[in-house]
């Protein structure tokens, strides 16, 4: 396979500068991620130690394989929201090596708000364990929360995917053949007691473990009785005794300790079959991404560039490459999983539309991974277009793709808009894994548009009002809107709101879906029914 | 994987993980060591730690490692995690009842060195006799019941003296 | 003249199988009786004839009488041979061999009674006028033999009447701990030696310990093989021996070995024994008490002088007479023997048991061992594996002998004092022949094992690691993709 010829000219002033805005926004985001992981006021890590208690994130470390790597998701989830009161959404997920096993760990983080579920810690939990579930993977849970934050309980409690559903993921996780272990660390009241229990496995530990469906203070206002935790549910009493749980340890190093070697007689999973090669280095720097990233998220740029110091030594067969030209697409092997590319080089027009559908054809008959490079603003849009087909031609790119079988992966490398999104496998479109880039931007139109006629139309209904505006007042209208806008088009807002699974450094992108593969090819696929095609 | 290792009367914490050809070996907090251990015939073996070699003899059993090398004699022990975790926290330092049952031997007394698999203890219960040994070598801190004596189910039937050890490097 | 057409070895380990090496030299059928720890044992498959024996413990079983006579009878073996330890010094075992029409090989009965016994040893000597270290012995009860023992005044020694071996005896420093010193050894005593008698003698600091070889025959007949000097001990135990002594001129050597030959004449000793004697620094030295059996330390004797000890007690046994005069004997070189243990002197010495996996002894040394590689060391016993005999013309030359044959003496699956050896033998103190008993204690500090540099572990550590199953089974490693991506977080 050719190497992608780079033309990038690393002394230009345009790579130079391009280079110096991105390193300050990726400091930005390695200082944001740093304080959402680590930054926490000394009374937690004293509340921590006074109660023998490890960090979250040092459970972590002893439970997973010494020397390999742990991709975590969703390390900024709830940064824009509960006012930064609830870093990493006060749940940790990821997914690690235990013992020689692809795992997906779940861990409360209890140094926030001592681990209680916030909204969108349900929602994380939820988005982690979908995907122990649709990638077939074992899931450790590291159990220790307050319970619910009661306050917003409406939010936590009755719908469709809030706290139940974990319990129901659970129960489908054990039907799909998927091993379990629960470490209980903390408290599981009331709902959450069902997290160890649903599990295949279930360590307690002695004198801060606790499963009961009611809490001694509840029990005490219920019936009068009076009785600690440790007599109610601790580690002796649910292990010994009920049954409930299945080991009782005296710390939480043996108890990690025994879920590393639970995980060690989980089955070796058969990876299903696609084609792999030894792995080789990009032969282009990943660093040098930084410099191919534009300031202006507008200014185009050449996507080759990007998959060049993507994919293994930089080797990429380009498909069709003289039509279509907006849309690349190709075969590449990412850290030895070769894999088809779809990447942007501008607007969708029908041809480019075309050839992403019969590329994404090829590959699901053979049965290659799909990775989607997101920065797209759209389909073209105008007379001759639309009389060309190209609604029915893009119609025919989302139809193939959201039927695809084999695993689709998504990274938005820079904007992602509109119909462009959704024909571009964006997150409604059920990849297994989706991850941004610090600059990238994502809505449904560009801001510039969406401010004008957002503008527009307000100015509209003022006037119905017998209202005018001056210019300056107009001015502001149209500011106050822009900002609400790029506010919630940045990154750091779609990865709060958990519209992706985490900002990553554009330098990791080959390691998070070498990964990320690797973790997806555990559920084995086969062909469906494709959908029918608008010709 | 990540271990704890006994030498002499301290233990080590050592990962070490397979990288291409060789291991990386992380001792306690130290720096990462590129290693490999060929073998050469019968005890022979050749231990490579970034490049320089040294010749030593290598005989393993279960779990311990004799280890000739440098003129010396060295045995070491790679410790079970969770039984490492649990001597820790000295749950390994007693022995409780499976049941209850009845006390019917004693046969050592406190401050009496015992050697692992020697019987300690024989008790009587749901009409079974079971022996007691030694799950360790150590000194016997206390036997709780007379022969003759009533228990419970996870009373402490016998103690052993809480064992010294030296953290070695940690880091 | 008795006949001896077949011996029953009465022991096991290295002795045994060094007895049954000579007896088949000699043409004479050998037996030995074994208990089933032993069964895979040297001795085992070199006897021509085993008889298993039972007990409640392995040592019980060597030293139940019973078992050896009824292994004789059963097997028609006219002659024992008891070997060191177990029942080679016990006279009423004597007596009954005798009365059995069995010969055996060592002194009378009445002899043990007489110098074997600690206590009949001492008055035997005062009464003959060989010089003794002031004592007290246990003949008038215990509160009277306390009050004695307090009137010798500290640092006392006390041992036990009936034992040996450096086995029952306790040094008392300090003037209050005799009372609770005297009783508890009096305890050990009954339990180990059958025998509860005591006796206590005044201790001298850092004394040399001095013995003599000596040969008699049934003829009157007695001479001396030279003196063996093993200061080097720990608890009483005998770690490190030598022939000649470092520090005897050819002065000292004959007065010393005289009047051990003194001694046995006096005593009217027959067949091979060993007379101890403790000096002080400055040439004094004074009866310790007299083993009426084969010592452990015997080969270095053998070595300087070209005889077969084992040999000649058989010859002895036969009725015949020395085959050597006191002018025959020559005295060549220099001999050292170490004690090759399996214990743990990083650990308090404590005993080491397990299977000896790789067990093979350095080449060019006399290697007295009763153990085959793949056997278990158990600690039903004490914990001797081996002795290694050097030889060489110069002391210096056996010391270097010695160091090797620790270096290059490869034993894998127990821990053993190799190490230690080779660092008493190298110590300056050792090698400028200033030894006494104290000297293991003396330089306890120089003597332990220096610490690993951090290089040396690294080795140990990657090799222990590497070859253990948790680390390289590929069952538990991680996958390729995630190794080649190593520690890595995003």
């Amino acid at each position: 396979m050719r190497r992608i010829k780079s033309s990038l000219d690393k002394n230009s002033a345009e790579f130079l500068a391009n280079q110096a805005h991105n390193n300050d926004l990726l400091a930005q985001f390695r200082q944001r991620q740093y304080d959402a992981r680590y930054k926490r006021a000394e009374r937690d890590f004293e509340r921590l130690r006074k109660q023998k208690k490890l960090t979250p994130r040092d459970r972590i470390e002893l439970l997973l394989d010494p020397g390999t790597p742990f991709m975590e998701i969703s390390s900024l989830r709830a940064c824009e929201d509960y006012d930064g009161q609830v870093p990493g959404a006060g749940v940790i997920g990821g997914i690690g090596i235990v013992n020689g096993r692809e795992v997906v760990v779940h861990a409360s983080d209890s140094t926030v708000k001592a681990g209680a579920w916030y909204p969108k810690t349900v929602e994380k939990s939820v988005r982690i364990q979908e995907i122990a579930l649709e990638n077939h993977l074992p899931i450790i849970h590291l159990v220790d929360s307050a319970g619910a934050f009661l306050p917003l309980q409406s939010e936590i409690f009755p719908g469709h995917k809030m706290g139940g559903h974990l319990f129901y993921q659970q129960c489908k996780l054990s039907a799909a053949g998927i091993p379990q272990v629960a470490v209980v660390l903390g408290h599981c009241t009331a709902g959450a007691a069902y997290i160890p229990t649903l599990c295949d496995y279930s360590i307690m530990v002695r004198g801060t473990g606790g499963v009961f469906l009611g809490g001694p203070p509840l029990v005490k206002a219920a019936t009068g009785e009076d009785v600690t935790a440790e007599e109610l549910g601790g580690a002796d009493v649910q292990c010994g005794i009920s049954g409930t749980a299945d080991y009782a340890v005296d710390s939480e190093q043996e108890g990690l300790a025994l879920a590393r070697e639970l995980a060690g007689t989980f089955r070796r999973i058969k990876k299903a079959d696609v084609d792999n090669r030894e792995p080789e280095e990009p032969y282009y720097d990943p660093e040098e991404l930084l410099g191919v990233i534009p300031r202006n998220t507008n200014t185009q740029f050449d996507m080759r560039e990007v998959i060049a110091r993507i994919v293994d030594g930089s080797r990429f067969h380009e498909y069709k490459p003289d039509y279509g030209t907006t849309a690349i697409c190709g075969y590449a092997y990412i850290h030895g999983y070769k894999v088809g590319i779809i990447g942007n080089n501008g607007v969708l027009f029908s041809d480019s539309a075309q050839k992403c559908t019969n590329f994404m054809e090829l590959c699901n008959r053979d049965r290659v991974p799909l990775v989607f490079l997101q920065n797209i603003t759209g389909f073209m849009i105008g007379k001759e277009y639309e009389h060309e087909g190209i609604t029915k031609h893009g119609a025919k790119m989302v139809m193939v793709q959201s039927n695809l079988d084999v695993p689709k992966f998504t990274v938005i490398v820079n904007g992602s808009y509109g119909a462009g999104n959704f024909a571009m496998c964006g997150r409604a479109y059920e990849p297994r894994f989706l991850f941004t880039w610090p600059q990238s931007r994502i809505s449904v139109m560009g801001i510039e548009q969406a401010a004008k006629t957002l503008t527009q139309i307000r100015i509209a209904s003022l006037k119905k009002q017998g209202k005018t505006l001056s210019d300056d007042e107009a001015k502001a209208i149209r500011d106050d809107i822009a900002h609400d806008y790029e506010h919630k088009s940045s990154a750091y807002y779609s990865t709060s709101e958990g519209w992706d699974d985490g900002i990553i450094d554009p330098a990791d992108t080959r390691n998070v879906l070498g990964m990320a593969i690797s973790a997806s090819l555990s559920k084995d696929f086969e062909q469906t029914p494709n959908g029918v095609l608008r010709i | 994987m990540r271990r704890e290792i006994a030498l002499g009367k301290r233990f080590y914490t050592v990962s070490a993980h397979r990288h291409g050809e060789n291991y990386i070996t992380i001792i306690g907090g130290n720096a990462a060591l590129s290693t490999r251990l060929e073998h050469v015939e019968g005890e022979n073996y050749i231990v490579i730690i970034y490049g320089t070699a040294t010749s030593i003899k290598l005989i393993t059993h279960g779990e311990r490692s004799f280890i000739h090398a440098f003129g010396r004699n060295f045995e070491l022990d790679v410790i079970d995690p969770v039984d490492r975790a649990a001597e820790k926290s000295g749950s390994s330092n007693v022995v409780k009842a499976p049941m209850p049952g009845l006390m019917v031997e004693v046969n050592v007394q406190p401050g009496q060195q015992v050697t692992e698999g020697d019987p300690l203890l024989s008790i009587e219960s749901m009409k079974m006799m079971i022996a007691i040994k030694a799950w360790r070598d150590g000194e016997i801190e206390v036997v709780n019941y007379a022969e003759g004596d009533t228990f419970d189910k996870n009373a402490v039937l016998v103690a052993m003296v809480e064992e010294e050890a030296e953290e070695g490097e940690k880091g | 003249m008795a006949q001896i057409e077949k011996v029953l070895v009465a022991n096991r380990g290295e002795i045994a199988v060094r007895i049954i090496r000579t007896l088949k030299k000699m043409g004479i059928a050998s037996v030995v009786v074994y208990h089933t720890v032993d069964s895979d044992s040297i001795a085992v498959q070199e006897a021509d004839e085993t008889v298993e024996i039972f007990g409640p413990t392995p040592v019980a079983a060597y030293i139940d009488q019973d078992n050896i006579i009824n292994a004789c009878y059963q097997t028609g073996a006219d002659a024992i041979h008891p070997g060191y330890g177990f029942v080679s010094e016990n006279a009423d075992f004597v007596r009954r061999v005798k009365a059995g029409g069995i010969t055996f090989i060592g002194p009378e009965a009445e002899t043990i009674d007489l110098i074997g016994n600690k206590v009949g040893a001492r008055s035997f000597c005062i009464d003959n006028n060989h010089p003794i270290a002031p004592s007290v012995t246990d003949e008038c009860g215990m509160e009277l033999f306390i009050e004695h023992a307090k009137g010798l005044g500290t640092p006392l020694l006390i041992k036990a009447a009936a034992g040996g071996g450096g086995k029952g005896m306790h040094i008392v420093r300090d003037d209050s701990d005799i009372d609770t010193a005297i009783k508890l050894a009096s305890t050990e005593a009954l339990r180990s030696f059958g025998d509860s008698r005591l006796y206590v003698e005044r201790y001298i600091d850092n004394p040399r310990h001095i013995e003599v070889q000596v040969l008699a025959d049934h003829h009157g007949n007695v001479i001396h093989l030279g003196e063996r000097e093993c200061s080097i001990q720990r608890r009483f135990q005998k770690v490190v021996e030598e022939a000649p002594s470092p520090t005897i001129d050819a002065d000292l050597r004959k007065r010393i070995c005289n009047t051990a030959v003194g001694i046995a004449k006096s005593a009217n000793y027959r067949n091979a024994g060993t007379v101890e004697f403790i000096m002080e620094p400055g040439g004094k030295f004074y009866f310790l008490e007299m083993n009426t059996r084969i010592q452990v330390e015997h080969p270095i004797t053998e070595v300087i002088t070209g005889i077969d000890i084992v040999e000649q007690q058989i010859r002895v046994a036969r009725g015949e007479k020395l085959s050597h005069s006191q002018s025959d004997i020559k005295l060549n070189g220099h001999a050292i023997e170490v004690r090759l243990y399996a214990e743990d002197p990083d650990n308090d010495f404590a005993p080491s048991t397990g299977p000896l996996l790789v067990y093979r002894p350095a080449p060019d040394i006399r290697f007295d061992n009763g153990f085959n590689e793949g056997q278990v060391v158990t600690s039903a016993f004490d914990p001797m594996l081996a002795k290694i005999v050097v030889h060489a013309d110069s002391r210096e030359e056996a010391i270097k002998k010695a160091v090797k044959g620790c270096e290059q003496t490869l034993v894998m699956g127990v821990t053993t004092n190799a190490d230690f050896l080779i660092r008493v033998l190298n110590h300056p103190a050792f090698i400028a022949g200033r030894t006494h008993t104290g000297f293991i204690d003396e330089y306890k500090e120089a003597l332990m094992s220096p610490e690993l540099t951090s290089d040396e572990l690294q080795v140990l550590l990657t090799a222990a690691a590497l070859s253990n199953r948790a680390f390289n089974d590929p069952e538990f490693a991680a996958p390729e993709l995630h190794a080649n991506i190593g520690n890595w977080r995003n």
